[in-house]
């Protein structure tokens, strides 16, 4: 089980908080990890000024929705028993 | 007294091509339950219509509300109206209600459509009685109204719709009657129910009104008090204050900005949860809280609520999407606008610093603008408003 945190703060709401939800559930989905990748809404975590916050065990990334796709390759995917595109779907 | 007041909403629909209606509506409510509310729809339209229609009920409004006898008001109108060069007569046709201590109701009409009058959401009779003066016959009621009753008045447009030149001589007094019985619902706002019957009548013109039509929906409701807190308050240790005395006012309560939810929860003793869900793309979601009704972020959510309170304001707008939509900015609109008679703010002056960036818009950085232009607006709805600041 992965558990993503994504801010739904105004500030990171402003910077594409919503279309990173939607672009990382949609890539779990893509890659059957619906199940495996939990993606929650949570509280400001104070880090406002730096970009959209997610969280992964502990650690906040600053995202964009540009960067969404590679922040799901590099961090969450490996973390999800997958190593790297090799199980991608057709 | 009572706990009773009276809610006034009215929209006007312009004839298909014209920049100016020519009915007009000017209400007023005092503090004790008294309001006062005149339809009048000018001989003609646009300009000519405008000027006849305005005159008559500012005149007739401002004079009923001080009490003059009809007589004496009627002949002010007939010697106030310029005469119109065409047609060589003043005209302007009226209905005027005036309820005192929110339950005693005088109809006055002079031409205009019978006001229709609902008792518990059904269509009732009222007794009439004619009288002349200056020569016009005006019919005068009185009648005693309750909790959820509705007078609702409205110029010919609305019974003379039809399309591409044809009046639709099916759709009349009874059934506009019919179709507020058939859209009624106790908790729904004097303005919604107004718009949702011009709404009727402009999909009955096909867009293109042949006339002027203007619906004004008077509403006997009970007070009832709303509650909100936006922003934790400048100092820390005010924290525990703020909250305690918003949560132990009467009345529901709307919680918003994330670290606002965060000192209400711990206030609480309860968990926030979080919900990642979005009705509307650009609306946070929502949050949970036992102990609270509504739980949003805030600045985002305010903005969209002034917007839909602009909106709701304006007479020509009557499209209200919050009143069904799912998301925050909706909930607390309709809170505001339509449960709401008495609204309590509590404002905390604590400023944001990820707010400050100059890239944001202007009212995303001033919260206290952003809540003073929305009081405003809830004043003009004739909510009684009350601001603290912490």
């Amino acid at each position: 089980m992965v558990a993503v945190e994504v801010c739904v703060g105004n500030s990171c709401h402003m910077k594409g908080s919503k279309r990173i939800t939607d672009r990382l559930r949609q890539l779990a989905a893509e890659y059957g990890l619906s199940d495996e990748i939990k993606i929650n809404g949570v509280l400001c975590m104070d880090e406002c000024m730096n970009g959209a916050c997610v969280r992964l065990e502990g650690r906040v990334f600053k995202l964009s929705p540009e960067t969404a796709d590679e922040f799901f390759m590099s961090e969450i995917l490996p973390r999800a028993g997958k190593s790297g595109p090799s199980g991608a779907p057709e | 007294m009572n706990d009773l007041c009276v809610e006034i909403g009215f929209v006007s629909l312009n004839k298909d091509g014209e920049q100016l209606c020519g009915d007009r509506v000017v209400a007023e409510q005092g503090e004790d339950g008294s309001a006062v509310a005149v339809l009048a729809d000018g001989m003609g339209s646009g300009v000519k219509a405008n000027i006849l229609a305005t005159l008559t009920a500012k005149i007739l409004s401002t004079m009923l509300a001080n009490s003059i006898a009809l007589d004496e008001c009627i002949a002010t109108v007939a010697a106030t109206l310029p005469i119109c060069r065409v047609r060589k007569a003043a005209y302007s046709t009226f209905t005027a209600a005036r309820i005192s201590n929110s339950t005693e109701a005088e109809i006055i009409q002079y031409d205009n459509p019978d006001a229709i009058y609902l008792k518990g959401g059904k269509p009732a009779e009222y007794p009439k009685t004619a009288i002349l003066i200056d020569d016009k016959t005006v019919y005068m009621s009185k009648l005693r109204l309750a909790d959820s009753d509705l007078l609702v008045i409205f110029s010919d447009g609305a019974i003379h719709t039809g399309m591409g030149g044809l009046v639709d001589e099916s759709w009349d007094r009874d059934s506009v009657a019919a179709f507020i019985a058939s859209v009624y619902a106790p908790d729904m706002s004097a303005k919604a129910c107004a718009a949702l019957l011009l709404n009727e009548c402009r999909r009955r013109y096909g867009g293109a009104a042949l006339d002027d039509t203007t619906v004004c929906v008077l509403k006997v409701r009970k007070r009832k008090q709303v509650n909100l807190v936006i922003g934790p308050p400048a100092n820390k240790e005010d924290d525990h204050k703020l909250m305690s005395l918003f949560f132990s006012k009467e009345g529901k309560s709307i919680v918003c900005g994330g670290t606002t939810a965060r000192i209400a929860a711990e206030y609480l003793g309860k968990e926030l949860k979080t919900k990642l869900e979005y009705a509307d793309e650009d609306i946070p979601p929502e949050f949970e809280l036992e102990g609270a009704d509504l739980v949003t972020e805030g600045v985002i959510t305010m903005n969209r609520v002034l917007k839909y309170a602009k909106e709701y304001l304006d007479e020509g707008v009557f499209s209200l999407p919050w009143r069904t939509a799912k998301d925050a900015a909706s909930k607390i609109s309709r809170l505001l606008f339509e449960e709401a008679t008495d609204i309590n703010f509590f404002v905390g002056e604590a400023v944001n610093p990820a707010h400050q960036n100059p890239s944001l818009p202007l009212a995303f950085r001033n919260k206290m603008r952003l809540i003073m232009e929305l009081s405003d607006c809830l004043k003009k709805m004739g909510k009684k408003i009350k601001v603290s600041y912490f």
